[in-house]
């Protein structure tokens, strides 16, 4: 694989183009930037974070993907060995392996993205709300916008009201229709604080047309004379100003605020004022403050609006129907539809999946990297008339240039990553569900939006058609997977989870919601998924398992009607408030395009092409593949491929590691003069609206102002988003901050991000505390906001109360031991250590038994039909001819100290003696085991054979089955079995699907059916469950509660009974074996477990440090691991998992040094009486008595739990941060009011 | 413009008069309709059943006389659309098979709802427009077969077409939302199991009338029948054809023998006439 690489002359370049802002790309970014291999993150989007930026919750933790993504997406913007091009792409990609020249074109955003800060008032002043007609020569330089054809009838789907019918018709082509908008209560007067108009009496041309326009009759003019403004009756709306002929543009305007930016932002800030002045008077009538005039003219360019007596007159042919004077209104007086002719065209917010609208000028969301906005050319006024220029006149740092233009750059890179990501189907392609023509009908990622305290509602649930909070929600899984006539054959693999998912975040946000999930096969495959799903249903999601044929909406409600068989074959109706499409997964038209010009080749449905044991590697050398682009996958597989696919991209990089790279200097800390005054900053986070909506974020922030010692306070909206750092950081400077503290969520997730902050600024980083007011106030507390923000109010004080009695610690370095030590020699134990030899480490591999390969050995095919034996005899080979690989056989790591950087490991060799070997970091796959229940005779019976038994069975040369072979297969066989192993081990329908395959090929006369509970052939393996289906393998489904197969089993053969749920008969089977899909169960891991120090979850198997995004990762730092010794999963599973454990551990090994945590136990050993009590009370087993009679803690083993602390009767131990004087400071601050 | 007429038996007997105002309606177009002189039964009654080769074969013998004249085939009938159009498809793609080699014609077998709604004759009828249908709210129904199945039919839109909508608004009438469109009217069940029949044209009815609608429109003359006959006693929607509508609103007037064709009293469309604004200038 890597010769590729190292067959050209000329060294390689030390720096990877990663394809895609996704979280798969910014994993690969972060592992290959952490790994010294300098990174160019390509984004064709203004901002990274991808789809789950998009996301509201994750399953199966119920984890806010905003809240664990946003670090990432700060950390990747942060890296100084990324470098971000956002809102670019790919163009060509010449060169070879090693050595690659791209092109890449930055779009121009039309703003400076160093000079901008993010601030949004860009944003805030844009008046556009519409895609405006322009004038042809201007729109068709940029006729890629698809334009509504503007004969778009008034057809019953489409547009519900006939838009047509409103103001009559007759003028529409004469040019000139003028059309009156009267409101409900006659116009009047708009209020005491207007802008003065005068006649600059040299400029006046005496033509008496503004004379002609005021309604009050304040201007004074005669024939032949200047006219004049009487100040007593104008009011102040500008009629005049607007009619003045540009010749002579005689009128002055005075006292109007902002003028001196320009007329926009001047009507920006009077809306402003006049919003809260008639507050009350919306929608009744006009107010005359002539905003919509002077906007639709001066600001526009347009002119189609004019005051009258009887309220606004607009030339509806002339309207651009931008939406600038509806925007603008501040009594919502003026709606589009009335002052324009042509159809509106709503300028839609595609993050929020157009569920609200977004103005030309928008920042992608509020959490993006880089928050800095991007300008529509499409839509944008300035970039096609010419006219308005808003948003440049208000931008404080000069950051908006029109005339910017996208730019071309090459760069040279050693390989690249292809993780463009995916799109999702268009719904509208099942007509029959009513998408975009019924408005209560949504699609899951719209739902998400909606669930999104960052979404368009603030995270009601409310449908979109009437804004009513809907009760019943009908959830409709597979539209756009799983489905022929769509050509989307393949299973998408997540929509399952997510639709369970939201059903049950639905019923948090209200429980009145009553959610049901009409599905075919409930494909809860993954790690903990089953219990998940088993715990919603305790919850009220209804599931049922039935397809939808047919939504039906009431025109009058908005409910509707779904049709569909039951269980029972009877036909239901039954109506629901809200109908949720589970939409599948598809690649996206540009990523298809994409590699085709990289000469990747892809298959029908335009998913990367892989090897099955060479998952990474797509078909042109040195391009590498991560995520969903390789087929549908969720975000922990996502992530273990993205780290693989780092491995893989940097696997012939490794000579040039660093080469490229940066190394961050921070700035030298600046210590604190003796007897310092505290100056303490503190930010109080809305979280978005988590904690805001609750807590009275401004209440707090007064509130900290006042404590002793605060000196600044503020409340930003999203305190962890990359400008709020800056601004930090600026703060920090500006007010001479010595402590900092922010009241928002987990320090869990957060502490690190603020805590490099104050480095960056010359502050030790312990001069730092959070109050966490979002987990442990807001959403807890989401009833009682009085009561919660009087809580935050505390947890702030006592935050405030640390800060100040915190100290400067100081973090130890120390080298980093590069040998990497494998524990297990299967396929995923193999795969790692080759590729961690490839990186240039060392590596120790150490198996139990006396010859590699694990339990595949046992496994005579391959995933894709492959021999087994000579694969694993040429991995085999591989590893026994790398001389950097010490391979241990018959050995066993019996005990291990140390810690990351630095083990020890003592090994068991078969001689019986010990070996002690040193090691940076442990990878551990140690696999699993099949399980093999005693149930229906296995294991005694010749006739009862498990899953893979029979794959070899069909392997043995002379056939030992009949030639009419009858073989009856049992899914779930001891899975998913409260008895036996209560999860899924998800590769078994797989298994029983290709050796059903095989068994057909090799008995074309045999029969096989296979009784199932949920067909869980997830991705693109649905396509071979469909070849067998259609080869004429029979599937009965079973479920234990209500159709369980009554199995006879003898030597002579097998008797089933089983009642058909697809005919409603019970019927009976005789065969001549029966297959068991016994699943995989975990190994003994206890031991190695208590010895490595992490721990095992309930099912047995190794449990991951975080589930959604660290899915290789040990919760101990330098521990890694792969293959199923975390889960049941398939080889190119371990493959991917085995790769990406390499890629997290060379993030470590490729260092010269780490630095220790700073927060560890330190014995006073004045204090200390040797009571043995901390030795007895760590369960690490740090603290020893050492020669000196007193207890020892190493601080390089200590995890700074604190158990020791607490513990010591003589108060002989501290730690850090949290000794008593911390704690005791918080205690009196709590009880200081 | 020309176009080749097959009318099928239903528009020689039982919707004789969907015939008659789709005539007066191509006259008032500008549009000749030229019928096949020697048509046969289509297949859709009974032959596509029971004999596969006979069903097709009868389609395919009224399609090599359209291909002698070669203009577009117009066909008003849904179930003869679907029919010639198979019949089409099975030639076009293997002509050899069904012993035509000569058959590639450049004329297509048209349904009348996309000739109706082309953006070129939808702006001829709305010109033509004398009488807009103001204020009139109806229900467009397509029933199955002029849309389904797609890969017979070519249909683009067959879950949610909008042809009938977009002629609906270009003759001044109003469209209602409802969701029963392309419900099936039991057409092909109404002889043999009428209660069935009923149920189903209750429900259509049903939803009609709920969406505000005072009458249905359609284009299919198994539709038009079976919704006005079966449906239940009282309920009073009639159902026009689309013909019917566009020609009355050019024409401005509603023959009294087109309104004794219907079982359910038609009388919304001849009182809206009685009471509609002629628009200036509209008449040719």
């Amino acid at each position: 694989m890597t010769s590729a690489l190292q067959s050209s002359g000329q060294p390689p370049t030390g720096a990877v183009l990663v394809v895609g802002g996704g979280i798969s790309g910014m994993q690969s970014a972060l592992d290959l930037a952490n790994a010294g291999i300098k990174v160019y993150l390509v984004e064709r989007s203004p901002a990274i974070g991808g789809r789950m930026a998009q996301l509201d919750k994750t399953f199966p933790t119920n984890d806010c993907a905003m809240c664990i993504v946003s670090p990432k997406l700060v950390e990747v913007g942060r890296h100084a060995n990324i470098e971000l091009l956002t809102h670019s792409e790919l163009l060509a990609l010449d060169g070879e392996a090693g050595n690659f020249q791209a092109r890449v074109v930055s779009h121009s955003r039309y703003i400076d993205i160093d000079r901008c800060t993010g601030c949004g008032l860009c944003e805030l002043a844009c008046p556009v709300s519409h895609q405006p007609y322009f004038p042809e020569s201007a729109e068709s330089p940029q006729s890629a916008q698809p334009a509504e054809p503007a004969e778009q009838p008034a057809s019953a789907p489409a547009s519900p009201a006939g838009r047509e019918g409103r103001g009559g018709k007759g003028g529409r082509r004469g040019g000139g229709e003028k059309r009156l908008i009267r409101g409900n209560t006659p116009p009047r007067a708009s209020g005491h604080e207007h802008w003065h108009f005068t006649v600059a009496a040299d400029a006046c041309g005496a033509c008496g047309i503004c004379h002609r326009a005021c309604l009050q009759q304040a201007v004074r003019w005669q024939k032949g004379e200047r006219a004049d403004i009487d100040q007593e009756s104008c009011t102040g709306c500008g009629a005049c100003w607007v009619a003045c002929p540009e010749k002579f543009s005689a009128i002055r305007v005075s006292a109007a605020t902002e003028m001196e930016k320009g007329v926009g932002a001047a009507v920006q800030a009077r809306a402003r004022l006049l919003r809260r002045e008639f507050a009350e008077a919306r929608g009744l009538g006009c107010i005359r403050c002539g905003l919509c005039v002077v906007t639709c003219a001066r600001v526009m360019g347009v002119g189609a609006l004019r005051l009258v007596e009887e309220g606004v007159e607009a030339l509806v042919d002339r309207c651009q129907v931008c939406g600038a004077c509806v925007s603008v209104c501040p009594v919502d007086f003026l709606s589009l539809e009335q002052v324009g002719s042509r159809p509106a065209r709503p300028l839609h917010n595609a993050f929020n999946e157009g569920l609200n609208l977004r103005r030309p000028v928008n920042i992608l969301y509020p959490q993006a990297v880089p928050r800095v906005p991007t300008i529509d050319p499409l839509s944008c006024v300035r970039l096609n008339s010419g006219a308005c220029g808003t948003c440049a006149t208000v931008c404080g740092t000069g950051a908006i240039h029109y005339r910017a233009e996208g730019r071309e750059r090459q760069i040279r890179v050693g390989a690249v990553v292809f993780s463009p990501g995916l799109e999702l189907f268009d719904a509208r392609r099942r007509g029959e569900f009513g998408y975009g023509i019924s408005a209560n009908v949504v699609t899951s990622i719209e739902f998400e939006r909606l669930l999104s305290a960052s979404g368009p509602t603030a995270g009601a649930v409310t449908r979109p058609g009437d804004g009513r909070h809907p009760r019943k929600i009908a959830w409709i899984q597979c539209v756009g997977s799983r489905d022929e006539s769509c050509d989307r054959a393949y299973c998408s693999s997540v929509c399952c989870m997510y639709a369970v998912k939201e059903a049950v975040i639905a019923r948090e946000h209200d429980a009145a919601i009553e959610p049901t999930i009409f599905f075919i096969d409930m494909r809860s495959f993954g790690k903990n998924f089953d219990s998940y799903v088993a715990r919603a249903t305790e919850q009220g999601v209804r599931l049922v398992r039935a397809m939808v044929s047919r939504v039906f909406e009431d025109p009058l409600s908005g409910d509707l009607e779904l049709r569909y068989l039951d269980a029972n074959g009877q036909r239901q109706r039954e109506v629901f408030e809200m109908v949720v499409l589970s939409v599948g997964i598809q690649v996206p038209p540009a990523a298809r395009a994409l590699a085709d010009t990289l000469h990747i080749a892809t298959d029908r449905y335009g998913f990367v092409r892989t090897d099955p044991y060479q998952p990474l590697t797509t078909s042109r050398p040195g391009i590498f593949v991560s995520g969903a682009v390789k087929g549908p996958k969720d975000i922990p597989e996502t992530v273990g491929e993205a780290s693989a696919a780092a491995e893989a991209a940097s696997s012939g990089l490794a000579a040039v590691r660093g080469s490229l790279a940066t190394s961050t200097t921070l700035p030298p800390e600046r210590p604190l003069a003796s007897g310092e005054d505290l100056r303490i900053g503190v930010f109080i986070c809305h979280c978005g609206s988590n904690i805001a909506s609750v807590v009275d974020v401004a209440a707090v922030t007064e509130y900290a102002r006042s404590l002793p010692g605060v000196v600044y306070a503020e409340h930003p909206l999203y305190t962890c988003s990359q400008d709020s750092q800056e601004r930090i950081r600026a703060l920090i400077g500006e007010h001479r901050l010595n402590r900092v503290v922010a009241a928002a969520c987990s320090p869990r997730t957060h502490e690190p991000l603020f805590m490099s902050t104050l480095q960056q600024s010359g502050l030790n980083k312990f001069f730092f505390d959070m109050a966490n007011i979002r987990d442990q106030c807001s959403w807890v507390h989401a009833d009682s906001p009085e009561e919660a923000t009087a809580k935050a109010k505390r947890l702030t004080r006592m935050a405030v109360a640390n800060a100040a009695a915190g100290e400067a610690l100081h973090e130890q370095e120390f080298a980093v031991d590069s040998r990497l030590l494998v524990i297990g020699g299967g396929i995923a134990g193999m795969t790692a250590a080759l590729a961690a030899a490839r990186q240039g480490f060392v590596v120790y591999l150490v198996e139990r038994e006396s010859e590699l390969g694990g339990r595949l050995r046992a496994a005579s095919r391959g995933n894709d039909g492959r021999d087994m034996a000579g694969y694993l005899q040429g991995l085999r080979q591989e590893i026994e001819a790398d001389s950097r690989i010490r391979l241990f056989l018959g050995c066993e790591v019996v005990a291990q100290s140390g810690f990351v950087g630095a083990f020890e490991s003592e090994i068991a060799m078969p001689s019986g003696a010990t070996r002690t070997i040193h090691h940076g970091a442990v990878l551990l796959a140690t696999g699993a085991d099949e399980n093999r229940p005693p149930l229906h005779g296995l294991g005694e019976l010749a006739t009862v054979v498990s899953q893979t038994d029979f794959g070899n069975l069909l392997e043995e040369a002379s056939p030992p089955l009949p030639e009419r072979p009858q073989v009856v297969v049992l899914q779930c066989a001891g899975s998913r079995d409260p008895d036996h192993l209560p999860y899924c081990s998800r590769v078994c329908c797989n298994q029983a699907v290709r050796n059903g395959l095989r068994f057909l090929e090799r008995y074309p006369q045999g029969r096989l059916d296979i009784l199932y509970r949920d067909m869980r052939c997830y991705g693109l393996a649905e396509l071979d469950y469909r070849r067998a289906r259609q080869a004429g393998i029979n599937f009965i489904r079973f479920d234990p509660a209500v159709n369980p197969p009554q199995i006879t089993t003898s030597a002579d053969g097998i008797e089933v009974l089983i009642v058909d749920p697809s005919v409603g008969q019970p019927v009976r089977l005789l065969g001549d074996l029966l297959v068991l899909s016994t699943g995989m169960r975990p190994r003994q891991n206890e031991e190695l477990a208590s010895m490595l120090r992490v721990p095992c979850a309930a099912d047995g198997f190794f449990l991951e440090a975080h589930a959604k995004l660290r899915p290789v990762d040990l919760p101990g730092e330098g521990l890694f691991m792969a293959g199923t010794v975390h889960a049941p999963k398939s080889a190119p599973e371990s493959i991917v998992q085995a790769r990406a454990a390499v890629a997290r551990a060379t993030t470590l090994l490729s260092r010269k040094s780490l630095t220790m945590s700073a927060i560890v136990s330190r014995v006073d050993p004045t204090n200390c009486a040797v009571c043995l009590t901390c030795v007895r009370a760590c369960p690490y087993g740090v603290p020893v008595i050492n020669d000196e009679h007193t207890a020892e803690i190493n601080p390089a083993l200590c995890q700074g739990c604190g158990i020791c602390v607490a513990e010591c009767p003589a108060k002989a131990i501290s730690l850090g941060r949290y000794d008593d004087r911390n704690i005791e400071a918080k205690i009196a601050s709590f009880g200081s009011h | 413009m020309k176009l080749s007429y097959y009318p099928g038996c239903s528009l020689k007997g039982s919707a004789a008069d969907y015939d008659d105002s789709l005539h007066r309606l191509c006259a008032h177009l500008d549009i000749d309709l030229v019928e096949l002189v020697d048509w046969n039964c289509c297949g859709a009654s009974s032959a596509h059943m029971l004999n596969h080769e006979a069903g097709m074969r009868l389609a395919m013998r009224t399609l090599q006389q359209a291909a002698g004249i070669g203009h577009d085939l117009l066909v008003p009938c849904a179930a003869c659309f679907q029919r010639l159009k198979a019949a089409d498809r099975a030639l076009r793609r293997d002509a050899e098979y069904w012993d035509e080699p000569d058959y590639s014609p450049a004329w297509q077998v048209i349904h009348i709802s996309s000739l109706l709604a082309a953006p070129e004759l939808l702006a001829r009828i709305k010109k033509a427009v004398s009488r807009p249908l103001t204020g009139l709210k109806l229900a467009c129904y397509y029933g199955c077969l002029s849309l389904r199945p797609p890969k017979v039919t070519a249909a683009e839109n067959w879950e949610q077409p909008d042809t009938l909508e977009r002629l609906v608004a270009a003759i001044g009438a109003e469209p209602v939302r409802w969701s029963h469109r392309t419900e099936c009217c039991s057409g092909s069940l109404t002889m043999a199991r009428p209660d069935i029949a009923e149920r189903l044209v209750a429900d259509i009815v049903a939803a009609a009338a709920r969406a505000g609608a005072e009458a249905l429109v359609t284009d299919c003359p198994m539709c038009q029948a079976n919704v006005e006959s079966r449906q239940p006693a009282g309920t009073g929607l009639p159902v026009f054809y689309s013909s019917e509508l566009a020609e009355a609103a050019i024409s401005g007037s509603y023959p009294s023998r087109q309104r004794r064709a219907h079982l359910v009293d038609p009388g919304v469309l001849s009182r809206l006439l009685a009471t509609a604004q002629a628009v200036e200038g509209g008449a040719r």
